[in-house]
């Protein structure tokens, strides 16, 4: 199934260009932070991963973009952060225009209505709930790169 | 003597006669009083008078003798001033007029002898007694001795020869006609005197009585009409001289109507038998008034008659007495009534448990109530009046009160005044609502109100307080929803960092333990691999643990929603959600619902009905095939639905406990699940204001039953 959608993808977009932009992981948590990276390792996609430790370190990215560093492919964003919360974040990123139209997935353990909510009304692009099963993660994980890195057509 | 002279003398003595004849007529009918019959009886008189003096004797040419003398001063003693001097002066004229030597003499006797018989009479003290026989003869002698003495008036031995020869036929005839004709006169009178008398006493005796008769007639009158009774009595002695009893002798008409007693079945008894008593009433009082004649007038109370009387008494006589008396029984019981319930009245404004006065227009309290006293502390000394009232209770707002209370007087209808607060004697501060009514005039013109108050210084006090307490309970709940706010919020952000925080590690644990087992495989023996997979196990129950907790603390948090749900749509719903799990469990799921509309959360609903039909899909009996009914009933107040399922049932003890939270009945391993469901659906079916319940018997199937407020129907 994958390496069918990976097919069409590259028979529709047949920009290869996009695998070498980053994917930006907005994570706190080591734990996480290395089982997503194992995560995108074992699905062998070739996107680079950027990961900020905070939000604080997420928003350092604003100015490295608007000083004409490439823009990231997509940003995974918990929500539950350190020094600045997930959310304010994404507020920041969709708020600036450089960024605004680089998609965000937030990827967060909390299921809580009011997150989804405010999520997707500060901007969210998508919203997935991090399984604790890792063979779900897996999965997740590869429908992440697929969908964002692969079949989406970013703006530019 | 020659014969001429004996028929003058004769002739005299006719002619005298006429006088006492006169007499008679003068005073026959009526008195001799008015001046017209003076002068006529005076001209009869002159008449005779003249008569006799034509019928004289003459001693010599021109001088002539008769009896006018006799006639004129016994007409003088008998006739008065008026007669006698007409008499005297036409006598006068006509001797006058005869002429003769003994004119002016006989002119000088006739004015003499009347004017001694005018004068006899009137020095005479006795005018209404006859004079006797002696007392005419002594007026004959002292008359006919003046006569004597006038003819000296004659020229000397003319009047000597007249006096030698006639002295002593005069002085011895003369005084004798005088008695006889007094005494003729005298008794004429004497008899018109007694007749006069006599008349007079019996005209009077008709008048008086007449003057009887007619009294007698109006105090019978008064008698026989007057509306009091009036009896007459007479009280009766024992030998002792002590009263006993006292005998009623006549009655009037209005005695009966006074008493009630026919007046034929009294007169003439006795008090005690007329009255039926032993003793005779108010005896005692009757026999003082006999006793000092000293009438008296008392009210009493008649018990023999249940009757009031108003009786007086007065003494009429030695022993008798008269009682005029009165029905006074209605006066006395409107009287009565008019006390009773002046007094009536009086206690009600007295003891009344709210303060009363009545207060006069000029400022006069009339009436302060015992309340008014014992709430204030004053005295009635210390508030006599308005004024005194307002300068203690009001202080610096006594003006302002003041106007206000003269206000009322003119306005003449009942006033809600409002509040005031008054001060007491202890200096205490209460509050009194008042309320004025405006009562009559008194007998003075004043005006009266009557003023009333409620003492409502404890309810504005538990006013007060009630505002208070719930300034303080809003206060309260505000702080109550600040901590609530306060609290949800930190529920909020425990469930948060639950699933955050808790969930990380599970994710490393099981994300490693997988790396371990597809990476490491060759490396472990079966012993480690089964200890990963358990770890992976423990991971996964964990995980669903925290999400049920997650579940649970949403369902609280969760805010509430009224929707209009259609029931067996919302069933519908929740079974084709669950289609896949009760194939694979080979499950029937049956709805049998009537058409339903409740008010209710529709996602707290589904939750309940979601968690039911996962329960009756979990605990299915093995090997025997799963059938769930789904069904409904609208009752009165309520929607019931129930979840009826042929599974393993429970113990009918553990009815409650299977709806609290962690609370399983079964092993994990043969019924896996974390013991939250039932108690989801329970706080949910709560927080919609309705109820739970399962009925069961181990092996028997379960019964699920929900209730829901209706508040439709």
């Amino acid at each position: 199934m994958t390496a069918e959608a990976s097919d069409s993808l590259q028979l529709k977009g047949g920009n290869n260009g996009r695998l070498t932009r980053s994917i930006l992981l907005v994570e706190d948590n080591p734990v996480d932070v290395d089982l997503t990276l194992r995560a995108f390792a074992r699905r062998r996609l070739g996107n680079p991963i950027q990961v900020a430790r905070d939000g604080e370190e997420a928003l350092t990215w604003l100015p490295r973009w608007e000083a004409g560093e490439p823009l990231p492919v997509v940003i995974l964003l918990d929500l539950k952060l350190p020094r600045v919360d997930g959310l304010e974040v994404l507020r920041q990123l969709k708020a600036h225009s450089i960024c605004r139209s680089v998609p965000v997935v937030v990827l967060t353990t909390s299921g809580e209505d009011r997150d989804v909510q405010t999520a997707y009304q500060l901007g969210a692009n998508s919203y997935i709930i991090k399984p604790v099963d890792f063979h779900r993660f897996l999965e997740v994980v590869t429908q992440i790169e697929l969908y964002w890195c692969l079949m989406n057509e970013p703006s530019r | 003597m020659d014969p001429e002279v004996l028929t003058s003398l004769i002739n005299n003595a006719a002619l005298l006669l006429v006088l006492a004849v006169l007499y008679d007529l003068a005073f026959s009918d009526s008195e001799f009083n008015t001046f017209l019959k003076q002068a006529l009886i005076g001209l009869c008189i002159s008449l005779i008078a003249v008569a006799l003096m034509l019928n004289p004797w003459v001693l010599a040419p021109g001088l002539i003798f008769d009896t006018r003398s006799v006639l004129l001063s016994v007409a003088g003693l008998f006739f008065g001033l008026i007669p006698s001097t007409i008499a005297a002066a036409i006598a006068s004229l006509f001797r006058a007029y005869q002429g003769g030597p003994g004119a002016w003499t006989g002119v000088v006797v006739i004015m003499v002898t009347t004017g001694l018989g005018v004068a006899w009479s009137y020095w005479r003290r006795k005018p209404h007694q006859s004079p006797s026989g002696s007392e005419f003869y002594l007026f004959g002698i002292v008359t006919h001795v003046a006569m004597l003495l006038c003819i000296l008036t004659l020229p000397w031995p003319v009047a000597v020869d007249v006096l030698r020869r006639i002295s002593l036929p005069v002085l011895a005839v003369y005084p004798i006609a005088t008695v006889l004709l007094g005494k003729l006169l005298s008794h004429h009178f004497e008899r018109r005197r007694i007749e006069n008398a006599l008349k007079t006493e019996i005209v009077e005796r008709r008048r008086i009585e007449e003057a009887l008769r007619e009294s007698e007639n109006r105090f019978r009158t008064l008698f026989t009409t007057m509306t009091e009774g009036m009896a007459l009595h007479e009280v009766l002695y024992d030998a002792d001289g002590q009263p006993v009893d006292y005998r009623i002798l006549e009655v009037n008409p209005a005695f009966a109507r006074q008493t009630g007693l026919a007046s034929q079945t009294v007169v003439g008894r006795c008090a005690t038998e007329a009255y039926s008593v032993s003793s005779a009433p108010y005896l005692a009082i009757y026999a003082k008034v006999v006793e000092t004649s000293q009438p008296v007038t008392f009210e009493s109370y008649f018990a023999q008659l249940k009757r009031h009387f108003r009786i007086s008494a007065y003494a009429l006589r030695s022993g008798w007495f008269v009682t005029v008396f009165e029905d006074i029984t209605k006066r006395k019981q409107t009287e009565e009534a008019l006390q009773e319930s002046e007094e009536r009245f009086r206690r009600a404004i007295q003891d009344a448990p709210f303060p009363i006065a009545i207060h006069t227009e000029d400022g006069e309290f009339l009436i302060i109530n015992r309340t008014w006293f014992e709430i204030t502390g004053y005295t009635s000394d210390e508030i006599p009046t308005i004024a005194d009232w307002t300068e203690r209770a009001y202080g610096e707002r006594r003006h302002q009160v003041q106007e206000g209370i003269d206000r009322l007087y003119a306005l003449d209808r009942p006033v809600a005044e409002g509040e005031f607060v008054i001060a007491c004697k202890d200096g205490r501060q209460r509050v009194w609502e008042f309320s004025t009514s405006p009562l009559s005039r008194m007998a003075d013109g004043r005006r009266t109100v009557i003023s009333m108050a409620v003492d409502i210084t404890e309810r504005k006090q538990a006013e007060e307080e009630v505002l208070r307490l719930n300034q303080e309970l809003e206060e309260r709940v505000r702080e109550r929803t600040i901590q609530l706010e306060a609290a949800n919020k930190e529920l909020e952000t425990f469930a948060y960092s639950v699933s955050h925080d808790l969930k990380a590690p599970l994710r490393g644990i099981d994300g490693y333990s997988r790396f371990l087992l597809d990476d490491y495989a060759s490396q472990l023996d079966e012993d480690g691999q089964l200890f990963i997979h358990n770890i992976q196990q423990g991971a996964e129950q964990m995980n669903t643990l925290i999400d049920d907790l997650l579940a649970y603390s949403r369902v609280e948090r969760r805010p509430l929603h009224s929707d209009v749900l259609d029931i067996a749509r919302s069933v519908e719903r929740i079974v084709a959600e669950r289609a896949e799990e009760i194939a694979a469990r080979g499950a029937t799921v049956r709805i049998d619902l009537p058409p339903l509309t409740a008010h209710a959360d529709l996602e707290g609903l589904a939750q309940v009905l979601r968690n039911l039909l996962d329960n009756a899909l979990k605990f299915g009996h093995a090997g025997l095939p799963l059938q769930i009914e789904i069904g409904g009933q609208a009752g009165e107040t309520a929607i019931q639905l129930w979840v009826k399922d042929n599974g393993i049932g429970f113990d009918p003890k553990f009815n409650d406990r299977i709806f609290e939270i962690f609370q399983r009945l079964q092993r994990v391993e043969d019924y896996p699940g974390t013991g939250v469901g039932l108690a989801i659906a329970r706080k949910a079916i709560q927080r919609m204001g309705g109820r739970i319940w399962a009925e069961s018997a181990p092996g028997q199937g379960a019964m699920f039953f929900l209730e829901l407020p209706n508040h439709d129907c």
